[in-house]
């Protein structure tokens, strides 16, 4: 009798201290995941002594000796699934009518998603200038307004009817510091004269919170406030022609290339 | 259906096309390339394989890819990319249907794999290589009768290639500047005085050089140590600095300020900054950073220091103090 008991009692015990199996059940009523992937090592791991940035792999020199190769994707300091992402709102901008002495302007809005991107760089190039495919002649480039040159890294008052040319200006986040005002245009670099693009946008603002939100990632104490992930610009383009001006349609190309950084 | 009824209606189509057809000039692109990155360590006479996805959530459009060698272009993170390939790396598409360099056609949200073969031949140098994987749209066709400008929009995706037989890399670097923009500065007894005022935001700039022919990703931290003993500890964000190159280095929490707001017109929104640190400052601090670049490499160290001094509110404090003096004397003169 006191060995039943005593089994009793040891059953008990081991049923009652039997610890909880966490299988995670990921199901609704859409959607049911099988054997989910759940990643519990790439986080940080800090205490007072000690801060380590952990990555589940496989280790990287025996890697590469077996395989002849290490291959890393993304961001190892971003923890996102929001995907580099780039926008343009248009991508035929209607210059019009061109009149002599009266500028004819359109615009265009660029956004930039950089989730998965710790810093971005938006370039802009003419792959040939504003030309009249009929007879070859060009609107030259402009250089603003005679008292206010710009150049194609430093933007400058265009507001005179006078004043001839194919510029842009922008406006809106991220964008060069010279750009004081809508009044303030550059002309665009251009590939036929072997010119270097010109950064239009860029950001490299992951130091307010490298977590992005909505965050897919769930983080157990996120500092500062959330980043903002999606910055938008408005570019305007702008023509004046003046008298002696060829009358004609006038066609450019402009690229416009959007790029994470390395 | 006689000939009449036949032209009657060929007519009416003909003009309703051309009158109510509008331009289609609204057109919008919107482009994702992912991963934006690739780091690979790599032995020569080895090929990997990488798995790229493009997707168009913007209007249909025609696209081609290509790959093109980039560098760094000044400490802040640009890149240029070159206009004609170079380098001994081969890359190919492996999709049975796309071609590098031809186009393709791409619906509304619609996504395609780019399986890119990336192939270093035996005997290519050991060195690093940077390329980038462009996706590229095609500019529409141009319109009669008005004067227009097409835009070819490009998305990118970096390759940061380093070609090694031993799996041995270069972690070879140094900090070639650490400092802070004080509000003045200068000399005495040889040594620089900087002055910040205790409201101004700390900038601090720390600019690293990679000597070596490798890559490299700085680790390690800015310390802010008061007078009074106490301390606040900043981290590095580990970005790339491409062999012979600098790079800002960027350190965080860092304060962000609001530079799309035009009343902002502060130094800070003009140029890029390592860690800028927002509070109230007084007396003497020191500013020190310890860098590192992975197992192996020695700890860099740096530091300058600078004084914090309420100048405002002792300009505020001396204006008051005059003014107090004047009306107190013009009073006292009245009263006699």
């Amino acid at each position: 009798m006191k060995k039943i008991f005593l089994i009793v009692i040891l059953y008990s015990l081991f049923f009652i201290h039997l610890p909880s199996v966490f299988a995670v059940n990921l199901n609704s009523p859409q959607y049911t995941i099988q054997a989910p992937n759940i990643n519990i090592g790439g986080k940080k791991q800090t205490s007072d002594n000690y801060s380590v940035d952990t990555t589940l792999g496989q280790l990287a020199a025996n890697e590469f000796h077996s395989n002849g190769y290490i291959v890393k994707a993304g961001f190892q300091y971003i923890r996102s699934i929001i995907p580099f992402t780039f926008y343009i709102s248009k991508t035929n901008i209607n210059l019009g009518t061109l009149i002599p002495n009266n500028p004819n302007t359109d615009n265009a809005v660029i956004r930039i998603s950089f989730g998965s991107a710790g810093q971005y760089t938006v370039t802009a190039i003419e792959e040939t200038p504003l030309t009249n495919l009929g007879s070859s002649d060009i609107i030259p480039n402009t250089t603003c307004d005679s008292g206010t040159p710009c150049t194609r890294s430093s933007a400058n008052v265009w507001d005179s009817s006078s004043s001839y040319g194919f510029g842009y200006n922008m406006d809106g986040e991220d964008i060069p510091g010279d750009f004081d005002g809508l009044t303030y245009f550059r002309p665009f670099p251009d590939r036929n004269a072997t010119e270097d693009p010109e950064t239009i946008m860029t950001s490299s603002n992951v130091t307010l919170n490298i977590t992005p939100t909505p965050n897919p990632t769930i983080v157990p104490n996120p500092t500062g406030t959330p980043r903002d992930i999606t910055h938008e610009a408005t570019i305007t383009f702008k023509a004046n022609v003046s008298p002696i001006q060829a009358a004609g349609s006038y066609q450019a190309v402009i690229n416009f290339v959007a790029t994470p950084s390395f | 259906m006689n000939i009449k009824t036949i032209i009657i209606n060929l007519v009416f189509l003909t003009l309703s096309f051309y009158l109510l057809t509008p331009y289609s000039l609204a057109q919008q692109l919107t482009l994702s390339l992912s991963p934006p990155l690739i780091e690979t360590i790599i032995k020569p006479g080895k090929s990997i394989l990488i798995a790229y996805r493009l997707e168009n959530l913007g209007d249909p459009a025609i696209f081609r890819v290509n790959v093109l060698p980039f560098s760094a272009r000044g400490i802040y993170g640009d890149l240029n990319i070159e206009n004609e390939f170079s380098g001994p790396v081969r890359f190919f598409l492996d999709n049975s249907d796309i071609k590098m360099n031809e186009p393709f056609f791409l619906k509304t949200q619609a996504s395609q794999q780019l399986l890119l073969r990336i192939r270093i031949p035996e005997g290519a140098p050991i060195s690093d290589y940077y390329y980038t994987l462009l996706a590229i749209s095609q500019p529409p066709p141009s319109i009669d009768g008005i004067s227009s400008s097409q835009v070819k929009a490009t998305i990118g995706s970096n390759l940061l290639i380093t070609v090694t037989s031993t799996g041995q890399i270069q972690l070879n670097g140094k900090i070639s500047s650490f400092e802070i923009l004080p509000r003045f500065q200068f000399s005495f007894r040889g040594k620089t005085i900087r002055i910040i005022d205790s409201q101004d935001k700390i900038i601090i700039n720390s600019v690293v050089e990679n000597l070596g022919e490798n890559y490299i990703k700085p680790q390690g931290e800015i310390v802010l140590r008061g007078n009074f003993g106490e301390t606040s500890k900043y981290e590095y964000v580990p970005k790339n600095i491409l062999a012979h190159s600098k790079r800002l280095t960027q350190a965080q929490p860092s304060f962000v300020p609001d530079c799309a707001d035009k009343k902002v017109k502060e130094q800070i929104c003009l140029t890029p900054a390592t860690l800028i640190i927002n509070g109230f400052f007084i007396g003497r601090y020191q500013l020190s950073t310890t860098i590192f670049f992975g197992v192996g490499s020695p700890n860099l160290y740096a530091n300058t220091d600078f004084y914090a001094i309420p100048i405002k509110f002792i300009v505020g404090i001396f204006v008051v103090i005059i003014i107090s003096v004047i009306i107190v004397k013009k009073v006292k003169v009245e009263t006699e």
